[in-house]
């Protein structure tokens, strides 16, 4: 099946290759170069480097992007060649989209390959949106790859829309060096979302469930105040997204916050409650777990099977912050600034989140430039503060830097 | 304005001014009544002159009176209709340059002292006073931006990010001096009061000067002072926007009045910071249609997602 899906994209990206010798201008094509530089070091999750990290991963990107239209018609296909070099040195391919669609001014939509939803109001956290990998808080702004799904979207009105979609994808963090992003079984999900328009206020009714999903109920509200633009998005859903066997338990997600956007600025703060986030305690016995695993796995004079089970233990709970949660700890906040220079073609901004329950930070400053009419560059470097047993400071990960460069054709 | 109200409030003003009058003529003439003040000449009289004079007061402070009564209503009936003629001025300046509904391509230059102008194309779209959509075509990096305003509420779709997101009024456009308040500030009357205040020559063309004033704070500016033109067409001519505290932000220019999408019409309009020296955004029309076939669900913020 996968084999299959691969030729699929493969035809369709070299169809938009020999297409592109006949661009025209509802045609886009892009070429571009992305490379992420990691620091790794010891952390709590990594005692004694058992992930074997090298002191520098780098993931180096050839990427490409293509979308031809034929009237209502449209094909689009965007990829990548990656090459890693640290612990891994590897190469590989990955599409991010690979999708055709039929589409009317009218608000009908068909769309079948990989392809992204990418719904939710929350700038940084969108809980309603669990089909996709969750974004990563640090930099919200990198691309994730879709999903293989089938969409459909109907507008029977002006004020009002329906989207339906089903589909498979692997629901975890990406853009990681090879030993950290954990392989993971595809999920089938399926989702139905209303989108209205009320009196001024965006609603939005979701409700999606999958193999390995109970149900979620999600509700999203945006509304403009003034300057100010609000929004609130929620999910509730049952069975945890952190440890799967507790599957009979319901919880609640919330994203809000406001966006002032006065002038050439744009100012972000966005809160995020996770209800099925760990409180002290419940992360104080998750890191004592690992620690007494790890050590238990590594201790030569315990018999082989209780070192193999608290190896598998271990290597459970160390994939838990990889997975598809979003976020271990119970409160986050957001604030990111961005200043446009006048002409725009220089964007700087800086992005923070704090976790509230643990004091860990992550601060993210970046530029964007664009110094022709093809091309835009982009620089972002990713930091991470706070005291030793915060979450953020979990991961083997220390510091980043994400350099993106496209030629848009 | 309520005229009602302020109408009583001409004719009381002008029967209390008539009351004191007439309270000074009898207490004088009570005083002297020789020598009575009720007008010149009348000094030295007897008691029938002065009964005479009485009655000519009271005629008077009557007549008077009358005229206070019918002149207060007639300056307000003035001022309404200066304030509607400013309305009907407006109006007729906005739709002179796009009408009800409208398709249009659109060239946006921003000029920077010192830097390379930076040039935009889109395609625009607009339906009445509440909806309105702008596609960027070009540049390539940029293409695909898609700004809409529907009713109070402005969103922006941006291609490299995914995202549709909100964003307020008085955010930049296109990183220009437009905001996207003038952009998609399709009905000046709703959100100003206007008031037609006098005449002015601009570029040597006579121009009609009216003072904008925000009816509410939600708008981009507290006061603007436009200009439209007189020699037939009610092409809006300048354009001057101030803050709460008045001092003045920007200036628009309208010129370049051509035959475009079969009628005469200011094809360009200039934007000029009033606070950074040499910056100006253009924007000029290169393509207008005044009776396009619209579906009304292309101004949903859900046809954005689909963008993608």
């Amino acid at each position: 099946m996968r084999g299959v899906l691969r030729r699929a994209r493969a035809s369709l990206l070299l169809a938009l290759l020999l297409g592109s010798g006949l661009k025209a201008s509802a045609d886009d094509y892009e070429l571009g170069v992305e490379n992420y530089l990691y620091r790794s070091g010891s952390s709590l999750l990594n005692r004694g480097n058992i992930f074997g990290l090298e002191p520098t991963e780098n993931l180096f990107r050839l990427t490409g992007v293509g979308r031809k239209a034929f009237g209502s018609f449209a094909i689009k296909a965007s990829a990548y060649v990656e090459r890693q070099t640290g612990r891994n040195d590897a190469t590989s391919v990955t599409f991010r989209q690979a999708f055709a669609e039929y589409k009317t001014q009218s608000g009908f939509l068909v769309r079948v390959g990989r392809q992204k939803t990418a719904w939710g109001s929350g700038f940084v956290w969108n809980p309603t949106d669990r089909i996709e990998p969750p974004k990563s808080p640090a930099n919200p702004s990198t691309e994730r790859p879709g999903i293989d799904a089938t969409r459909m979207d109907i507008s029977p009105t002006d004020w009002a829309s329906l989207t339906l979609v089903a589909g498979r994808g692997e629901v975890t963090l990406t853009d990681l060096p090879g030993s950290l992003a954990r392989e993971a079984d595809p999920e089938w999900t399926g989702a139905v979302r209303a989108r209205l328009l009320v009196r001024n206020t965006d609603i939005a009714f979701t409700y999606l469930a999958g193999t390995k999903r109970d149900g979620l109920l999600g509700l999203d509200l945006g509304r403009t105040f003034g300057p100010v633009a609000l929004h609130a998005e929620s999910a509730f859903y049952r069975g945890s997204e952190i440890d799967r066997t507790r599957s009979d338990d319901a919880f609640v997600r919330v994203s809000t916050g406001a966006l002032w956007s006065p002038g050439d600025s744009t100012l972000l703060a966005e809160y995020f409650f996770n209800g099925e986030g760990m409180n002290d305690a419940q992360f104080r016995a998750y890191t004592e777990r690992l620690d007494l695993n790890l050590r238990v796995a590594n201790d030569p004079n315990v018999p082989a099977g209780v070192r193999a089970a608290a190896f598998a233990a271990w290597n459970a709970d160390a994939a838990v912050p990889f997975g598809s949660n979003l976020g271990l700890r119970r409160h986050y906040a957001s604030i990111a600034f961005t200043r446009r220079e006048r002409a725009q073609d220089l964007t700087a901004n800086l992005r923070t989140v704090v976790g509230l329950s643990d004091r860990g930070l992550i601060v993210t400053p970046g530029l964007a430039y664009a110094p022709s009419r093809n091309v835009q560059m982009t620089l972002d470097f990713v930091l991470l503060f706070g005291p030793e047993n915060a979450e953020y400071k979990l991961a083997p990960i220390k510091r980043a830097l994400q350099a993106r460069i496209k030629y848009v054709f | 304005m309520p005229l009602a109200p302020r109408a009583a409030r001409s004719a009381q003003n002008a029967c209390t001014a008539s009351t004191k009058m007439r309270v000074r003529l009898l207490v004088s003439s009570r005083d002297r009544p020789d020598a009575s003040v009720c007008s010149v000449g009348m000094v030295g009289v007897g008691v029938n002159r002065l009964r005479q004079c009485r009655v000519r007061a009271m005629i008077s402070v009557v007549l008077l009176a009358a005229l206070a009564v019918v002149r207060a209503p007639s300056e307000v009936f003035a001022q309404a209709q200066t304030a509607s003629e400013a309305t009907r001025l407006l109006e007729k300046a906005q739709a002179s340059v796009l009408g009800d509904t409208a398709a249009y391509t659109l060239r946006m230059t921003v000029n920077r002292t010192g830097k390379s102008p930076r040039v935009v194309t889109m395609d625009g779209f607009k339906s009445g006073d509440d909806r309105g959509l702008v596609r960027y075509l070009d540049p390539p990096k940029e293409k695909g931006t898609v700004y809409l305003r529907r009713d109070e509420n402005t969103y922006i779709y941006l291609p490299a990010a995914e995202k549709v997101a909100r964003v307020g009024p008085k955010q930049t456009f296109g990183g220009g001096d437009f905001n996207n308040g003038d952009i998609f500030r399709l009905s000046l009357t709703r959100d100003y009061e206007a008031t037609l205040t006098g005449e002015e020559t601009v570029d040597g063309t006579a121009c009609h000067v009216l003072e904008l004033k925000a009816r509410n704070r939600g708008v981009a500016y507290d006061r603007v002072r436009y200009l439209v033109r007189k020699d037939g067409g009610n092409f809006p001519c300048r354009a001057e926007y101030f803050t709460i505290s008045g001092k003045k932000l920007k200036i628009l220019r309208s010129d370049e009045i051509e035959t475009l999408g079969g009628r005469k019409r200011p094809t360009r309009l200039v934007m000029e910071s009033a606070l950074e020296q040499g910056a100006s955004t253009e924007l000029k029309f290169l393509r207008i249609n005044d009776r396009p076939k619209l579906d009304e669900r292309m101004f949903s913020p859900a046809s954005l997602e689909r963008e993608r």
